[in-house]
């Protein structure tokens, strides 16, 4: 008899590794991971199991693939996909399973091809729900929930389907080959004295958590993320090649941003402006506008920011490219289906008093907080904080960036939220006044 | 020509080049080409080990010449130009090729074509590489003087700062008097100091320092020279004209405040008055708050008055004034303080108090300041009905309903416009953007250099500012200038005009083209031709189409090389 796969839901214990292997040996590019294709679920919380393709008798794919990309092997009976396929994804609509996917990332549809002959998800599984075999395995009894110790040839087994995913042996072979002899493995910490007659403090700003924002969601609903992760999802070196939402990898088409999270907000303690978030919300509304032409834009304001050199004209320019701005600070937000969100606010400027309005990705512009960690640099104390947890300007009228300690300076975002201009004017500032610092010690010697 | 040795190297950019181009096929397209010694591709030729390995190439094969097709120079010429000094090749031998801008992100729909204009490019590469000569920069000596210019907040400032770092300063103030727009106000956000007092406090110091000459009812009449060695003439009183030879130049000539037309939000009416006549009237009040005679107890702020306008002939300021804000919900304060009694009304667009300024806002809506937004497009209408101010406004947050307010004294909020001076313009050559202020090189890295080296732009020149970042701007303008003198000597790129004087018949032409009067006469053997003065000459290339004996070339971008290069690119691909 053939061998087939059986799976045994009740030994299924929901670790995800078939997945991971089934995306391991699919992978093509290393930096495009194939989407599996055997999913693993969890139902009413306890109960496990895998789904996975049945090359079901009823060839329901098979028969409305426009093209014929679908064939069934004579010899194994695995339905295929061939060359033929043009990505209409009419295969996965019509499996009545669900387990035909398309994936955004490679492109292509993908279905479970029993690895031919030699499926990895059963080999990696460490419970053994998944068996290939050519019986299904003996039922354990109910109770009996441990299994008996390895023999040789199955701890053999075991030990070598590791995936060895992050280990290191230390074999150095890194070391040897490295040509620019970058790898060193004997490096520690080490503590360095400096001497120095001027210190300037460019420690920057902490990025407020959008898990202290509840009503947000952000942590509980999958399509709520910060503007940083969004950044990361424009960014040249992004990790895909679009803008995808994280819950089904599916781009969005009506994008909302939650401007002043964490800003300009009592309940979050934090009673000043960011100063950064309106005009990034800008800048990633009219990237996103690139990448996704036809998707609807929403940003929520309270007032819009645009105060620094050519920022309204850009803030124009994004209206004029059809990105809605509504005045209204967003109240809460909850999700609905297919992992959607309403968003509910008050509608100011139209007059019409609570709305909602729903969008399948909402982006937290989450604002900005001092770093505290600068005050502990010097003895207990000595540099002075300002009433907001920043270090304080001592005289920021006419000198800058100078603290409560002679000859320590602090530049940019240390001091007081700022944008990449101002931060570079203020640092400009502080650079000036150490060397005149510097200068004036030289004199005095 | 002679044999020449050149080294091509190929990046991938980790992807960005390599998943549109065929990297490799545009290696071996070119390896043959005549003069390429080594040609190689590297997964990030930046990295230090690349570096490496193209250093020990440059030496091992005795190169002359080196091609990096990677990114857009502006990222790593200077990069790789230093790379190959660190091997001992000339850098101007150096070419850098564009196949990441100029290519691969260019034509991620068709890799293939991708890769044939990749080829192409490179081989213009190496044809204008066949054709390098080694350069050497122009060392230029610097003078330790800096001219300052303008004498506000930010001028004084910045001239205090130079002094410190032990440099000369000139400082030239067109008005009889230092101190700029700051030496007539009181007290002003944020920390509540007293702008006269700001203003006395630096004048006193400056009157001390040795280093710091002082000119008033002085300006700037003329421009010489360039970066480092820059000769100025100013002209002090009505008659005087003094020459001043300085390395830098910081421009502080601040801004104006906005006049609004006849009848712009009502102003010309008695009654309405621009937001710094409101500080002086609030500086004298002792008590209740006068205007002409009459207590003021109700007044009208209007926001945005010569800011974000719609950019027609009438309203040309597009741009946000930014310290408008936060200036009038401070005065707000400041008038609350002397009498709590009084009814002020904000009619605003967006509150733009940022930052820290949000406090501003926040107390001003405790201390009997109510806020109104109108509509961009439905500003307030100011008339005077039977004697009486009248404003009309729709308010937003009551969904629209009309206002009607009867406010004694309307405050126009009103925003910085840049300072006329076109003639400074003209005599510094500096570029003035589409809002009339100075404009830098880079808004976010290079905030305060312009295209003419040496000369920075400071304070509310630049843009409008708060008094504090038009402090912190002077002193980073201080950094730029004092970074630039300190060392002594500027190297300029050896990218210059040079004249065949046996083809020049001196026409003038080229003199008559040239932005930065670098072209003079003179006499070779008797024969009069074009000569360029190196250290004014940027390399523009202006003389060079209008020479009618093509006797110009630029140093680096010879016709010659040029002509390569095109014949390369039109090359059949193979």
């Amino acid at each position: 008899m053939a061998k087939q796969l059986f799976v045994t839901p009740y030994r299924c214990i929901d670790c995800k590794n078939c997945e991971i292997a089934c995306s391991f040996i699919h992978t093509q590019d290393p930096q495009k991971p194939a989407l599996p294709r055997i999913r693993a679920y969890t139902f009413k919380g306890d109960v496990h199991s895998v789904a996975l393709c049945q090359q079901c008798e009823e060839q329901t794919c098979l028969e409305v693939c426009p093209t014929g990309a679908l064939v069934r092997d004579p010899e194994t009976g695995v339905i295929k996909r061939t060359d033929a396929c043009i990505l209409c994804r009419t295969c996965a609509l019509a499996c009545p399973y669900g387990n035909i996917h398309f994936d955004p990332l490679n492109k292509e549809i993908v279905k479970c091809d029993l690895c031919d002959g030699d499926p990895f998800c059963a080999k990696y599984c460490p419970s053994r729900a998944l068996i290939w075999a050519e019986e299904p395995a003996p039922d354990l009894e109910p109770e009996m929930e441990v299994e008996g110790l390895l023999g040789e040839e199955e701890a053999r087994y075991s030990a070598n389907r590791c995936l060895d995913c992050g280990g290191c042996s230390e074999c150095h072979e890194c070391v040897n080959v490295c040509p620019a002899d970058a790898v060193k493995l004997d490096m520690r910490d080490e503590e360095q004295i400096l001497e120095v007659s001027s210190v300037i403090v460019s420690t920057g700003f902490n990025l407020f958590d959008a898990h202290l924002k509840p009503t947000y969601g952000y942590g509980r609903y999958p399509n709520v993320i910060t503007a940083m992760q969004m950044d990361r999802l424009l960014s040249p070196t992004r990790p895909f090649n679009h803008v995808i939402r994280p819950s089904d990898g599916k781009r969005p088409d009506n994008i909302a941003f939650v401007l002043c999270t964490g800003s300009r907000d009592q309940t979050v303690n934090n009673r000043l402006c960011s100063r950064v978030c309106c005009m990034y919300s800008i800048k990633q509304s009219q990237l996103i506008m690139g990448a996704l032409p036809l998707a609807d834009i929403t940003i929520y304001y309270i007032d819009i920011r645009a105060f620094g050199k050519g920022y309204d004209e850009f803030g124009e320019q994004a209206k004029a490219m059809g990105v809605y701005f509504v005045k209204g600070k967003v109240a809460e937000i909850k999700e609905t289906e297919n992992n959607n969100l309403t968003v509910f606010y008050e509608d100011i400027a139209g007059g019409d008093g609570l709305k909602d309005a729903e969008h399948d990705l909402v982006v937290l512009s989450v604002g900005l907080l001092p770093n505290i960690d600068a005050l502990n640099l010097f003895d207990e104390g000595l540099l002075e904080a300002d009433i907001y947890s920043y270090v304080k300007e001592i005289d920021e009228d006419i000198n800058p960036g100078k603290t409560s300690i002679d000859g320590v300076f602090v530049a940019g975002a240390a001091s007081a939220a700022r944008d990449i201009p101002d931060s570079i004017l203020h640092a400009g500032a502080a650079a000036a006044q150490a060397a005149a610092y510097i200068e004036r010690m030289r004199a005095d010697k | 020509m002679k044999d020449r040795r050149i080294g091509v190297f190929v990046c991938y950019c980790g992807g960005n080049i390599s998943d549109y181009v065929d990297v490799n096929k545009v290696r071996d397209a070119i390896e043959n080409e005549p003069g390429v010694a080594v040609a190689k591709t590297h997964m990030f030729t930046c990295s230090d080990a690349a570096q490496q390995e193209i250093i020990e190439d440059i030496q091992n094969e005795k190169l002359d010449g080196l091609v990096v097709a990677s990114c857009s120079p502006k990222l790593h010429l200077f990069t790789f130009r230093a790379m190959a000094e660190r091997a001992g090749l000339n850098p101007y031998q150096y070419v850098q090729v564009n196949l990441r801008e100029q290519c691969s992100w260019a034509h991620r729909d068709n890799v293939e074509l991708a890769t044939d204009k990749a080829i192409r490019l490179v081989r213009a590469g190496i044809a204008k590489t066949r054709l390098t000569e080694p350069l050497s920069t122009l060392r230029i000596e610097t003078k330790p003087k800096v001219l300052v210019i303008g004498a506000g907040v930010a001028g004084l400032r910045a001239a205090l700062a130079i002094s410190d770092l032990g440099l000369f300063v000139f400082l030239v103030e067109k008005e009889p008097e230092v101190g700029g727009w700051t030496r007539k106000w009181n007290k002003m956000f944020f920390h509540d100091q007293r702008g006269d007092d700001i203003i006395d406090m630096l004048k006193d110091q400056i009157k001390q320092r040795e280093n710091i000459t002082l000119f008033t009812n002085a300006e700037v009449v003329e421009k010489g020279g360039s970066v480092g060695d820059f000769s100025i003439k100013v002209r002090v009183g009505k008659d005087d004209t003094i020459s001043l030879e300085v390395g830098a130049i910081i421009v502080a000539t601040g801004f104006d405040v906005y006049k609004p037309a006849e009848g712009e939000f009502g102003y010309g009416l008695d009654g309405v008055i621009r937001l710094p006549e409101f500080k002086d009237l609030v500086t004298q009040s002792n008590g209740t708050i006068n205007y002409n005679g009459r207590t003021v107890k109700n007044i009208v702020y209007i926001y945005c008055v010569g800011s974000r306008q719609f950019g027609d002939i009438d309203n040309p300021n597009l741009y946000c004034s930014r310290y408008c804000c936060s200036a009038a919900a401070y005065e707000a304060l400041c008038a609350y303080e002397k009498n709590p009694e009084l009814h002020q009304f904000h009619l605003f667009r967006d509150m733009r108090t940022y930052g820290k300024h949000e406090v501003l806002y926040e107390e001003a809506r405790t201390r009997q300041s109510i806020f109104i937004r109108y509509e961009d497009e439905d500003p307030p209408v100011v008339e005077r009905v039977k004697g009486k101010l009248r404003v009309r406004v729709h308010d937003q947050l009551t969904g629209g309903e009309e206002l009607e307010i009867e406010p004694d004294l309307v405050v126009l909020v009103t925003s910085m416009v840049p300072r006329e001076n076109d003639k400074l313009v003209d005599i510094l050559k500096l570029p003035v953007g589409l809002d009339g202020f100075f404009n830098e090189i880079h808004p976010k890295l290079r905030p305060v250099e312009t295209v003419v080296d040496g000369v920075f732009i400071v304070g509310a020149a630049q843009s409008p500012k708060t008094m504090a970042e038009s402090v912190a701007s002077a002193l980073s303008g201080v950094s730029k200038s004092a970074a630039l003198l300190m060392k002594g000597y500027v190297d300029l790129e050896p990218f210059i005009a040079r004249i065949d004087t046996e083809l020049c018949e001196w026409c003038e032409e080229c003199t008559k083209a040239c932005p930065y009067d670098a072209v003079e006469k003179v006499s070779v053997d008797g024969k009069e031709v074009a000569h360029i003065i190196e250290s004014l000459c940027k390399g523009s290339g202006a003389c060079i189409p209008v020479c009618p004996k093509d006797a110009i070339d630029i140093e680096g971008y010879t016709d010659v090389q040029v002509k390569a290069m095109i014949d390369a690119l039109i090359q059949e691909a193979v």
